[in-house]
């Protein structure tokens, strides 16, 4: 029972977390970009008289990525806040039945945006933004395979939960009802 | 639509699912309860949205800049100045604490960016001098309630762009009560420095000295005044502001003290994006919830609840404020603003009461919850960098929490203190 358990872990501990990584660090590149482009267009507001239109087009765009990119990484490293104060007071077997429902929801929800977003992406097929010749299908696209990312985490969790209960080892390190995991594969 | 998705999100909310989710599954599950799951769509459209917005860059920015100029070494440079000006008191390092706290709001927006900063200076310092460990930790934790009081503010930016409030006006509006609170928590040390005959450690500073550590801070110092007078002058609007904060803090921070290298910059950048990241992801999450609670018409069924309580407007604002005092105390002030803002602010607003005056109530009062237990996040900074038990903590913090609290209704009662500096600059 276990070893199918333990195999998928590791399976989805090393997409994932590769995944979460690099969310991060293209999140931090696209705020070098939004920081560029706000600061190009005051200097060229206020220099040159010229307003960039294009400027916030670009940085809009570069923050939704930004933001979504990095949700992976705040869902597996247990950055998103929560109130905790009743969770911990549960028992350790209830504590990780409750965290493992909580987190099966995380994943109910994500699949069910997932479905949603088909419809967003393919409406954006057919409008290009105000300013730049951008498809807006691009800046959509972001949306599915983040909801795809936090799935595979919601499993990775969910997994990692059940698998605590079926031995009864409570050690996993918990942020409130979601497991903590660092960058490892395992 | 049934306000089903109330109750699923308040006993999420309970059982520690994080709020962001909590937000979403919450709607998600009342919407199949009641057979609308056509609804998922606009769902996802409103939280996608509720990301796609210019003026949230301010958020990530104004981050930004407070951890470039942490890690430069600005930190110290304004302890330093501080500790030059009111050293010499009795109780001088808890006023330096203080003051320092003051001094770095101008540059952070953060409460926790500044128990954190501020902390890890000051506490072992006060030690050293024979102050207790939970009462440097308390002094800390209490100060840093002004990081995001006075202007730039990070929960302003958010208050803002989710309620429609100048958020020029609102940095203008937090000055005052920022004041008022550095300036009661100065008054009540000087109290307890009599009463428990906290030392003096330091001798007092020549007005050479003053000059020297003047010149060390002044960059930083000068932060706050480069950003107020450029969106005043109409040369930037508050989110191009934030951009101009962090572009000065990386021209002093890796050009002119030259205190940080490109690795640490990296660092920054990473960790700016996962804590704005974190809270952006909110703000979108907190946007579908503004508009559930608007189509169900669950805020107008409270704000009619409300109103037939009492009439009397002093005492909805009172009961408001004991509404987000406890609020305060389990959630962090961003959520709480993004959860109850479109809740209470319309009420408020149609009774009377200028809308950024109601947004500066919330924001002062859920930003002093971050410093009551037991969720008080700023509490648990402090801990940290003291190495106390919170609950230690806890008890030499009344005092200086009973300060804040006596600001919070001085503000409420007298709209003045918050509306007269925005109506001075014309902001509203």
């Amino acid at each position: 029972m276990l070893r199918p358990i333990d195999k998928a872990i590791h399976w989805l501990a090393t997409i994932n977390a590769p995944i979460a990584r690099w969310g991060r660090s293209f999140a931090a590149v696209l705020l070098a970009i939004m920081l560029a482009v706000a600061l190009a267009q005051i200097l060229s507001r206020a220099i040159f008289n010229f307003t960039l239109d294009w400027g916030e087009d670009i940085a809009r765009m570069s923050l939704v990525w930004s933001v979504l990119l990095t949700a992976p990484i705040g869902y597996r490293s247990g950055s998103h806040v929560a109130i905790s104060a009743f969770a911990e007071a549960l028992p350790p077997r209830l504590l990780y039945w409750t965290a493992l429902l909580v987190n099966l929801l995380v994943g109910w929800i994500c699949v069910m945006l997932l479905i949603e977003s088909r419809a967003l992406v393919m409406r954006g097929l057919s409008i290009t933004a105000a300013t730049v010749p951008i498809q807006m299908v691009w800046v959509y696209a972001i949306v599915p395979v983040v909801l795809t990312a936090l799935i595979l985490v919601a499993l990775e969790m969910s997994l990692r939960l059940a698998r605590a209960l079926l031995t009864r080892q409570f050690d996993l390190m918990l942020s409130g009802v979601v497991p903590i995991i660092h960058g490892s594969a395992d | 639509m049934s306000v089903a998705f109330f109750w699923f999100f308040i006993l999420l909310l309970v059982l520690g699912t994080p709020v962001v989710f909590a937000l979403l599954i919450g709607p998600g599950l009342s919407l199949v309860l009641d057979g609308e799951t056509r609804y998922f769509a606009a769902l996802l459209a409103r939280f996608y949205n509720g990301i796609d917005s210019f003026p949230l860059l301010a958020v990530p920015f104004f981050i930004l800049a407070g951890e470039l100029m942490n890690s430069g070494g600005i930190t110290a440079a304004i302890v330093r100045f501080a500790q030059s000006l009111v050293g010499h008191l009795r109780g001088g390092l808890a006023q330096v604490n203080i003051l320092s706290s003051m001094l770095f709001a101008g540059i952070s927006g953060s409460a926790v960016a500044d128990a954190s900063a501020i902390g890890k200076m000051m506490v072992p310092s006060m030690v050293r001098a024979g102050y207790t460990r939970p009462f440097a930790a308390a002094v800390t934790a209490a100060a840093a309630v002004i990081g995001p009081i006075i202007p730039p503010s990070g929960i302003m930016v958010l208050y803002g762009f989710v309620m429609n409030v100048s958020i020029g006006a609102l940095f203008a509006a937090g000055i005052i009560p920022g004041v008022l609170i550095g300036l009661g928590l100065m008054a009540t040390t000087r109290l307890l420095a009599t009463r428990y005959k906290l030392p003096v450690s330091l001798k007092k500073a020549t007005w050479q000295e003053r000059g020297q550590s003047l010149r060390g801070a002044y960059l930083a110092l000068l932060m706050p005044i480069v950003l107020l007078g450029g969106m005043l002058s109409g040369l930037f609007t508050a989110t191009e502001a934030a951009a101009v904060a962090v572009a000065y803090a990386l021209i002093v921070t890796r050009f002119v003290l030259r205190s940080i290298d490109s690795i640490e910059l990296r660092r920054i950048f990473v960790a700016t994006v996962q804590q704005s990241g974190v809270i952006l992801l909110l703000v979108g999450a907190a946007v579908t919830l503004g508009w559930l609670v608007t189509v169900s018409g669950m805020a107008s069924a409270i704000a009619q609840r409300m109103v037939s309580l009492t009439d009397n407007v002093y005492l909805l604002l009172l009961l408001v404020n004991l509404l987000l005092f406890l609020v305060g105390m389990f959630l962090d002030a961003g959520p709480a603003i993004l959860i109850l803002g479109p809740i209470l602010a319309p009420i408020f607003t149609s009774i009377g009461v200028h809308p950024v005056h109601f947004a500066l109530i919330m924001c002062v009062n859920l930003t002093v919850g971050l410093a009551t237990p037991p969720m008080g996040l700023v509490l648990f900074v402090a801990s940290s960098v003291s190495g106390e038990r919170v609950e230690n903590i806890v008890k030499a913090i009344l005092p200086f929490l009973a300060v804040e609290f006596l600001v919070i209704m001085l503000i409420t009662y007298f709209p003045v203190l918050t509306l007269a500096v925005p109506r001075l600059l014309g902001l509203i």
